[in-house]
């Protein structure tokens, strides 16, 4: 099981929105948790069907990442991702793919994948990580 | 009862009814008036490009010959001298970027690709299928690369190629990467291995015709291009080119050749219609129709841009831009004119068919929306 992390807006309805778009495709949700920062937020869920959750959020237009991808939040700022590019590179950790989900309030939300998922995520500091 | 070819007819009778009763699209970058029913004696063949349309084919049915004039004049308003252009008609812009990334990872198998938030999504499933390493670079709020988060993120792996994905033209808000800039900062960094590819799918069409254009052609350091056919010319069937130099593909057909396959192309069997399409608009418009084409294109869009700020409705696009960025409207206008929406925003893109009349009427329904939607 794996978690899913979906990059919405934070604002009335949007749980009400995923849990009817998985729903509809017969998908449990087993958990759910939720961070909002200012007018964005993430839910990050488990479900009994990692395939079709993603399918069904995809399809209803939510952004939604499976937890292969290692989630951090960073400041906004120039350089920030170079930044954290260093720190993996240093550590012998390579960067299959960094995609940024978001950019509000100041923050921006960067899914990676690399391959060494664990080591990448022990470099990144613990109140970055989502 | 309704005899099968009665009912076959009905269905398709209906579906015709269903497209001439919508609205002209206003959010897609596709000109809809065309006409390509000279090619209608050709649907009864076979038609079939397989291979690369400059080697021979022993298929006998296929319009090679066509799609090398098509590749010679794309070639051609990209600045590509026709003894070192080579080229193929692809399904469209997205296998002509992936065409563009599948040659520069061959090039440069370690190589990361990078490009900007605002580019298509297609970059990602393109990434994905050739494993290629990617990160996004953040864009500037226009749409156009941030040079700055560019150059750290380069910076940080300077020991491994670039392949850059500059956008000619983003989806949302017609941006185009300033690729002058790109290259000083490869030279800034000594980046000598490197592959800048150009997403040109609309916006390629709009660059040669103007009389003050950003870098876009090979002469500006381009590596290899992709263009939309059915977008700014207009076509029934999704098409485009793939454009790059003869000397890249002769290194890849190389490699190539070591498992038997000279196919240079991303396909196997390859439309033989949609080269003859592109052959007869560039007989039809030449290159004084397609001028005179952006030109009224690009007019229609100042004016609407012109028509919504009049309305208060806060409108505007980049420069030689055809599209122009509005705020999000409600659902129903979405719909009635097609337009595609992401996030706060939608566009109108003032393909070949859009009138001012039309622009006329969709600035009333986003101005009673905006009236609708105002505090009382």
């Amino acid at each position: 099981m794996q978690r899913i992390i979906i990059s919405t807006k934070n604002e009335v309805g949007v749980i009400a929105g995923i849990t009817a778009a998985l729903a509809g495709r017969g998908i449990n949700i087993q958990s759910l948790d939720t961070e909002g920062v200012g007018e964005h937020g993430m839910v990050i869920i488990t479900t009994d069907d990692d395939d079709g959750a993603l399918m069904a959020l995809s399809n209803a237009g939510y952004r939604a990442v499976a937890d292969d991808a290692l989630i951090v939040r960073l400041v906004d700022e120039p350089g920030a991702l170079a930044k954290l590019s260093a720190r993996f590179r240093d550590a012998g950790v390579n960067i299959q793919s960094m995609h940024i989900l978001n950019r509000h309030g100041g923050h921006a939300t960067i899914a990676l994948s690399a391959d060494n998922l664990d080591l990448a995520r022990s470099l990144v500091d613990a109140d970055a990580a989502i | 009862m309704t005899d099968p070819e009665t009912a076959t007819r009905q269905r398709l009778d209906e579906l015709l009814s269903r497209f001439n009763a919508a609205e002209r699209s206003l959010g897609y970058p596709c000109n809809l008036d065309f006409d390509y029913s000279a090619l209608l004696p050709l649907l009864d063949y076979s038609l079939n490009n397989v291979g690369d349309p400059f080697h021979d084919s022993n298929f006998v049915t296929n319009t090679h010959e066509f799609e090398r004039e098509v590749i010679g004049r794309f070639a051609g308003l990209m600045r590509l001298p026709p003894d070192e252009a080579w080229g193929y008609v692809t399904n469209g812009g997205t296998e002509g970027n992936m065409y563009g990334i599948f040659l520069a990872r061959e090039l440069f198998p370690d190589g990361i690709v990078y490009f900007s938030e605002d580019t298509h999504y297609s970059v990602l499933k393109i990434n994905r299928v050739l494993n290629t390493r990617n990160i996004m670079i953040k864009s500037q709020d226009s749409g156009e690369v941030d040079y700055d988060d560019l150059r750290e993120s380069i910076r940080v792996n300077r020991d491994v190629p670039v392949i850059f994905m500059a956008n000619i033209g983003t989806t949302m808000k017609g941006a185009i990467d300033d690729v002058s800039r790109v290259r000083e900062i490869f030279d800034d960094l000594a980046i000598t291995r490197r592959h800048i590819h150009g997403d040109a799918a609309f916006s390629g069409m709009i660059l040669p015709f103007v009389d003050d254009p950003q870098p876009h052609t090979f002469e500006d350091g381009f590596d290899s291009i992709s263009i939309s056919g059915h977008k700014l010319i207009g076509a029934p069937i999704p098409c485009g080119v793939a454009l790059t130099r003869k000397e890249y593909v002769a290194r890849i057909a190389r490699s190539i050749e070591y498992v038997g396959v000279m196919d240079t192309t991303l396909s196997g069997s390859r439309n033989g219609l949609t080269p003859l399409m592109l052959w007869l608009a560039w007989e039809r418009y030449g290159i004084e129709g397609f001028h005179a084409l952006v030109t009224e294109m690009l007019a229609v869009a100042a004016y609407a841009v012109e028509r919504f700020n009049g309305l208060g409705i806060p409108a505007w696009r980049n420069r030689n831009s055809a599209t122009v960025v509005i705020p999000r409207p409600p659902p129903d206008v979405v719909e009635k004119w097609q337009l595609a929406p992401y996030q706060d925003i939608a566009h109108v893109i003032t393909a070949g068919h859009v009138t001012r009349d039309l622009i006329d009427r969709i600035a009333e329904d986003l101005a009673a929306a905006r009236a609708a939607a105002a505090p009382a």
